[in-house]
């Protein structure tokens, strides 16, 4: 069920209804059935496979608080891991194997093709969480139903914001009807739907064309489509993140941010505190902290953030353009920290330096994640040398990464947030039509978020 | 408090769905809906033709009346079918005379028909069929006679000329939008009730084109000139000289492999016959047809074309002689007459490929169809 479709638009305003019109010690009960339904509905078989995994989870926390030991933690993380690992990468390593010339007879020939489990990357890193705060810390007074809420909630289940204990349990039974909440619920809603139908999917129809066929593009074209897919991915994703928050909100909740105007950033530092948030402080807490932090020789402080940051890569995809992806942030983290950001006496130059160093790194590593495979990844860079025109629509190119910036400047200032206040039903209503029918009028909808494959 | 804060989402929903439904009022969807699609270029620039013969009937009725001296004039007969009716286009006097085929008394029957082909539409299914029979009734046009084929193909849900596919492609009435959604399958039940709840997605229906429209007194069919170019389109043609055809043994042999085996595994594997798994929804919707043809009150006649051996042992092997049958039985309880052509005898057995029958044949396929009536 995806945000962007009407299956959404339907179960959620029953959902809605029935959330505020039970009493107050049901409505967890509610979200936990609707959260259920909302995983199901894609695949029942996988829902209990969801259901056993965050179940046995539970075990492993109950055991933790009994006893916090540190064999308990390993097997509840490595049991996680495993799981993730088999779903997300055996498919992988099979058919490597089937490619090598005289294995094709292998008894993996016979095996059926392993499916991605729908969120299986965002719930693993969700639980882990879970499981590592206990061992930590203490989360005692969260009991089982809760737990399970916790960890399936449908706003953010399919692709995060990746939450942690403290996002979420403080405000459990807690929830209440604020009319301001739901203004802004509505407004992260319509912002989320432009971004994701009218600047990700716009995007995407023009760049298609030349990811899917890189050898007939001019050098030109390929540059255009790199571009174009930082636009198309940070449109995707974050217009997916302003969905789910709006959702959660509506219901009461109120969710992590994952994105603070990104494209802004001045360093590499800076970008990944901006991009996937819940991500990079996820990976900084429970990989790079453990690994030694940044209390450690500058060597291993160099090798702790290559490893970070390439198994953050490989967290996406089960190729290695994704690894290396990652890696490639990881070493541009390192000659950050090894040589520092631009500091010269003018500060408008070293902004400006910053930023155009800070978005060639980011298109470098855009060529490789959307890449996916290295097929594509050579044609690509084979074909940036080809001679001819752009042949693309030049002119709705320039206009939806111009809105993708637009947008990100007004996030990143909070430009409106005091100017519309006098009004925000008007606005609300406005915005809500306008973009209604911007949106009837595209001939082709319903892309899928980029995310929802990880 | 509590509850208007808990409505303000339902009522800017409500307001939107009220506002969307603007674009089904006529009048307005008229100045803001997107451009004619291709069912309703076709339908529009048929009815136009059909307008234009309801008044030369009659005047000529008239003219009768009056006269005693004058003989009846020819009658009329509409062909809808796909691109296995458009060979009966073949149908020029000259060519009719000269066919032998078919026997002289066969020839002045024939004769007395003016075939009209322009409602033929290549790669059409059952949805195409009703709603230019609809269109005819609509125009007040009373042919003499109507021919409809009926391809069993046309039954298959996984062929791309399904009306789940012909819907999405076309701009249909809201009216018959809401039948569909009444007889649609699962595979496509939602987007038609997507359409049917949210019209003003279906019509990409844009206020700004419908504000300037209105201002300028124009509508989405001012710049359409595809409906004037209908009209001049022949009804009947010559078969060309150029025309390649071969009997149904004197295939050579590269042309056999070409038009006789590739085709026909094209036509089994990615075309209309792929995956074959009958469609509740075209039956649902040849239902429809008759329903329409019984009140319409017109004379109808169905044909089943003939296709290559070759390729109709495939489609026996997918289990179509059920299908044939099926149809078959609905047209005759319905009291209308229907021919098989795969299993009546001809003479002419030129095929240009497995799927479709020889122009060559038309005057005899035609023969054969108004036997029957």
């Amino acid at each position: 069920m995806w945000f962007n479709s009407l299956d959404y638009l339907l179960f959620f305003l029953v959902v809605y209804t029935i959330y505020w019109s039970v009493p107050s010690f049901l409505k967890k009960y509610i979200l936990l059935f609707a959260s259920f339904f909302f995983y199901a509905y894609w695949n029942l078989a996988f829902f209990f496979h969801f259901l056993g995994t965050t179940i046995f989870s539970y075990a492993i926390v109950s055991l933790l608080r009994k006893e916090k030991k540190k064999s308990i933690l390993l097997i509840g993380v490595g049991a996680n891991l495993l799981n993730l690992i088999f779903f997300k990468y055996s498919q992988s390593f099979i058919n490597g194997i089937l490619s090598i010339p005289g294995n094709e007879d292998l008894f993996f020939t016979s095996l059926p093709k392993i499916i991605l489990p729908l969120a299986i990357s965002f719930y693993t890193f969700q639980i882990i969480a879970f499981i590592v705060d206990t061992y930590r810390t203490d989360t005692d007074g969260i009991g089982f139903i809760d737990f399970i809420l916790f960890i399936f909630f449908f706003p953010q289940l399919i692709a995060g914001p990746i939450m942690r204990h403290s996002d979420f349990f403080h405000q459990l039974g807690k929830v209440e009807l604020k009319l301001a909440d739901t203004q802004e619920a509505l407004l992260r809603i319509i912002s989320g739907v432009f971004k994701k139908v009218l600047i990700a999917d716009q995007m995407a129809r023009i760049i298609n064309p030349i990811w899917n066929d890189p050898t007939s593009s001019s050098g030109s074209e390929i540059f255009l489509a790199i571009i174009g897919f930082s636009v198309q991915v940070y449109s995707d994703f974050s217009g997916y993140t302003d969905i789910a928050r709006g959702s959660a909100l509506l219901l009461g909740y109120r969710i992590p941010e994952n994105f603070r105007s990104p494209y802004f950033s001045l360093s590499f530092s800076e970008l990944w505190s901006r991009w996937h948030i819940t991500l990079s402080t996820w990976l900084r807490d429970y990989l790079f902290i453990p690994l030694g932090g940044s209390r450690v020789t500058n060597t291993r402080l160099y090798f702790n953030t290559l490893v970070v940051m390439s198994l953050g890569g490989l967290w996406h995809g089960d190729t290695y353009t994704f690894f290396l992806w990652g890696l490639i942030h990881g070493t541009f983290l390192i000659l950050e920290r090894r040589w520092g950001v631009i500091n010269t006496r003018n500060k408008l130059f070293n902004s400006c330096m910053g930023w155009v160093l800070v978005t060639i790194g980011w298109l470098i590593g855009a060529l490789m994640f959307r890449s996916g495979n290295w097929e594509t990844f050579s044609a690509m860079m084979s074909s940036m040398t080809n001679p001819g025109k752009v042949k693309i629509y030049w002119q709705t190119f320039i206009e939806l990464s111009l809105l993708c910036y637009a947008i990100q400047f007004l996030e990143l200032k909070n430009f409106f947030q005091e100017k519309i206040k006098f009004n925000q039903t008007a606005l609300i209503l406005i915005l809500s039509v306008v973009m209604y029918f911007a949106i009837v009028r595209i001939k082709i909808q319903q892309d899928q978020f980029i995310y929802f494959q990880f | 408090m509590k509850f208007k804060i808990f409505l303000y989402p339902v009522l800017i929903f409500l307001i939107i769905f009220c506002i969307d439904k603007l674009s089904i009022i006529p009048s307005i969807q008229k100045l803001g809906r997107i451009e004619n699609s291709p069912l309703e270029n076709i339908a529009n620039g048929v009815a136009k033709i059909y307008k234009k013969k309801k008044i030369e009937n009659e005047l000529q009725t008239k003219l009768l009346k009056e006269s005693s001296n004058l003989t009846d004039s020819k009658k009329s007969a509409v062909v809808l079918g796909t691109s296995r009716s458009d060979i009966l286009k073949f149908s020029e006097r000259d060519f009719i005379q000269q066919s032998k085929f078919i026997t002289q008394k066969e020839k002045e029957k024939l004769l007395q028909f003016e075939i009209e082909t322009r409602s033929v539409v290549k790669a059409s299914d059952f949805l195409y069929h009703l709603i230019l029979f609809k269109n005819i009734v609509d125009s007040g046009y009373k042919p003499n006679l109507v021919i409809i084929e009926v391809s069993p193909e046309t039954t298959n849900l996984n062929s791309p000329f399904h009306a789940k596919t012909q819907y999405t492609t076309n701009i249909l009435k809201y009216q018959f939008l809401i039948e569909l959604s009444q007889i649609a399958e699962k595979s496509w039940l939602k987007t038609v009730l997507t359409s049917v709840l949210f019209p003003s997605s279906y019509y990409k229906f844009k206020p700004e084109k419908a504000i300037s429209n209105l201002i300028a007194k124009k509508d989405y069919l001012s710049d359409n000139n595809v409906i004037e170019a209908y009209e001049f389109f022949p009804a009947t043609a010559a078969l060309p000289t150029s025309y390649e055809d071969y009997e149904v043994k004197s295939f050579p042999l590269n042309k056999f492999q070409e038009r006789i085996v590739d085709y026909s595994n094209h036509l089994h594997k990615d075309n209309i016959l792929r995956n074959y798994q009958i469609s509740t929804s075209e039956l649902a919707l040849f239902d429809l047809l008759l329903k329409e043809i019984k009140s319409s009150k017109i004379p109808v006649v169905f044909w089943r074309p003939k296709v290559h051996p070759y390729y109709y042992a495939i489609q026996m092997q997918e289990g179509l002689a059920e299908i044939d049958s099926l149809l078959e039985n609905k047209i005759k309880e319905a009291g209308y007459s229907y021919i098989n052509l795969q299993n009546t005898s001809m003479n002419c057995d030129f095929f240009t490929d497995s799927s479709h029958h020889s122009g060559r044949c038309a005057p005899e396929i035609l023969s054969k169809i108004l036997s029957t009536e």
